[in-house]
């Protein structure tokens, strides 16, 4: 045997750097948090497993037709994959509560805030205008969004970025309470609300995602296809005559290309890439985004008891984000944990539909801001 | 729309009440209309129930529930029958559905004696597990769902004896 054999032979460990074992032992991180803690399993799982694949020595599914590459490629490169998944969120999402209680849209537009304010704290911190609008886009607390958002303002950012949106999202029941604690009164957070039903007819659910579509789409063109594709979904799930598509699309859909933008976000976590000072800043100012949403969402939500003269339960502000319908549930436990018999549920539902769709918007005003 | 056929000084007046959304009705006092919003409302329990009018049965009309106390002058008062419309105007003894959703289990039967705080049911709305808890100490007399069954906001679901 020649040296050369040896070498070739031995290519796999020769080829070992320091960043790739460390990405190899985040990748590992990202699964166990997904199978012990259910941390985002179906996203961080095929994430961890893109990222452990992707820096394997001399790893052949990456480069040219490579497996991970091939999948970036086809769907994560030209935002294919963040836009079919929300065809699938459509389909799945009720904006019933929404509907019958329109104010709540105003919630949603508050709990945007902390996207704009993180911006401007990275730019301050020295990312470029493109890095800080992507980074700002973790507040709005929604994958398909962010790696919608910083895959095109930002490619090189998309690993830490949606591994910051995913992973935060997994912690909405951890990061929030606190923050709605700090933020009001215990006989704030008991106010009941009597939950107003009304009778949302099946026309006004299949208007709505068409009118939504056409005035967004109008009002704010980079956020057609995003907004487009949630509707378009949701169209399928009101219009009750295509419940194979609906189906399709909520299901089969949205998992197979859940694993195939897991697999791809995760081969962009390179070592040389990933293993920056950046990568915690990143992570940092997206933690501080979502607590900013937060606090705007239930400072609001505190102005809105005080126009209300007292009868609006500021924790419900703190649903307006995108995370649906995790948002509204802890906004539900933290009531609950004041006055066991008050449900806030519903109308915590229709702030946290409409932070979905605001969170859309808001990516595209971000892009057109700094398409400007 | 409710029908009232009420008695105040031995003259009848009669009040239709149209429930237009969840907290709004137009009262129909003779010819005139108006409109009323109901703020806030509560079961005044220990209030002394003094049902003064024979209800004919064949007019259709239902006796002022319980809850009104006698005299209440409060505007809320004659909107309070359409409030809960399907709890039988109990109010505090009965458990009514808090939001729409699916019985998902029970954890009383009739007859428990349940104190205040006491896991009743779980209701699964939006997909979320709600425990419904008793607000009062008291003896179920009568639990009117199974697991399965889909209620409406508002539907009784638990008696309490007394």
């Amino acid at each position: 045997m020649t040296d050369e054999t040896w070498s070739q032979l031995l290519a796999g460990l020769t080829n070992v750097t320091w960043q790739s074992l460390v990405m190899i032992a985040v990748g590992c991180l990202l699964i166990f948090l997904a199978v012990s803690r259910e941390y985002e399993p179906l996203l961080l799982l095929p994430i961890g497993a893109g990222a452990i694949l992707a820096n394997l020595p001399l790893s052949p599914l990456v480069g040219e037709h490579g497996l991970l590459s091939v999948l970036y490629d086809i769907g994560v490169g030209n935002e294919l994959f963040p836009l079919l998944i929300f065809i699938g969120i459509g389909a799945l999402t009720d904006f019933g509560p929404l509907l019958e209680n329109p104010k709540m849209v105003l919630l949603g537009a508050a709990g945007q805030f902390g996207i704009f304010l993180t911006l401007i704290l990275a730019l301050l911190l020295g990312f470029s205008r493109e890095e800080a609008a992507s980074i700002g886009i973790i507040g709005a607390i929604d994958g398909p969004t962010s790696i919608y958002v910083s895959g095109i303002l930002a490619p090189h950012l998309l690993g830490p970025i949606t591994v910051a949106a995913y992973s935060y999202m997994a912690l909405v029941p951890i990061i929030m309470p606190p923050v709605m604690r700090l933020l009001t009164t215990k006989q704030e957070r008991a106010i009941r609300m009597p939950y107003s039903q009304r009778q949302i007819s099946q026309r006004t659910r299949i208007l709505f995602p068409i009118v939504v579509t056409i005035g967004v789409g109008i009002l704010v063109p980079f956020a057609t296809p995003l907004i487009g594709c949630l509707m378009l979904g949701n169209l399928m799930r009101e219009s009750r005559v295509v419940e194979r598509l609906t189906h399709a699309a909520s299901n089969e859909l949205a998992n197979i290309v859940t694993l195939f933008l897991g697999l791809a976000i995760g081969s962009t976590m390179g070592g040389e890439a990933f293993l920056r000072p950046a990568t915690l800043a990143i992570l940092a100012l997206g933690l501080l985004a979502f607590v900013l949403d937060t606090a705007a969402g239930v400072l609001f939500g505190k102005l809105m008891n005080v126009v209300s003269g007292g009868k609006f339960n500021p924790l419900i502000g703190a649903a307006g984000i995108s995370a649906f319908p995790m948002a509204a549930r802890v906004v539900q436990k933290e009531a609950a944990r004041e006055d066991y018999s008050n449900f806030v549920l519903m109308h915590a539902m229709g702030a946290n539909a409409a932070g979905q769709v605001a969170s859309v918007v808001a990516g595209g005003v971000l892009l057109a801001l700094m398409a400007g | 729309m409710r029908r009232y056929t009420v008695k105040i000084n031995d003259i009848e007046h009669t009040l239709d009440v149209e429930e237009t959304a969840r907290d709004r009705f137009v009262v129909h006092l003779g010819d005139r209309l108006v409109d009323v919003t109901l703020v806030d409302h509560e079961d005044l329990a220990q209030a002394q129930i003094a049902p003064a009018v024979e209800i004919p049965s064949s007019t259709g009309t239902r006796p002022l529930p319980a809850a009104v106390p006698s005299g209440a002058s409060r505007p809320a008062a004659a909107t309070q029958p359409t409030v809960r419309p399907r709890s039988n105007g109990i109010g505090r003894n009965t458990v009514a559905a808090p939001m729409p959703g699916v019985v998902l289990s029970i954890e009383v039967a009739p007859g428990a004696v349940v104190t205040r705080g006491q896991l009743l049911l779980v209701l699964e709305a939006m997909k979320m597990k709600n425990d419904i808890r008793a607000e009062r100490d008291g003896v179920i007399a009568s639990v009117s769902v199974a697991p399965g069954d889909q209620v409406r906001h508002g539907d009784p679901m638990i008696a309490y004896e007394g």
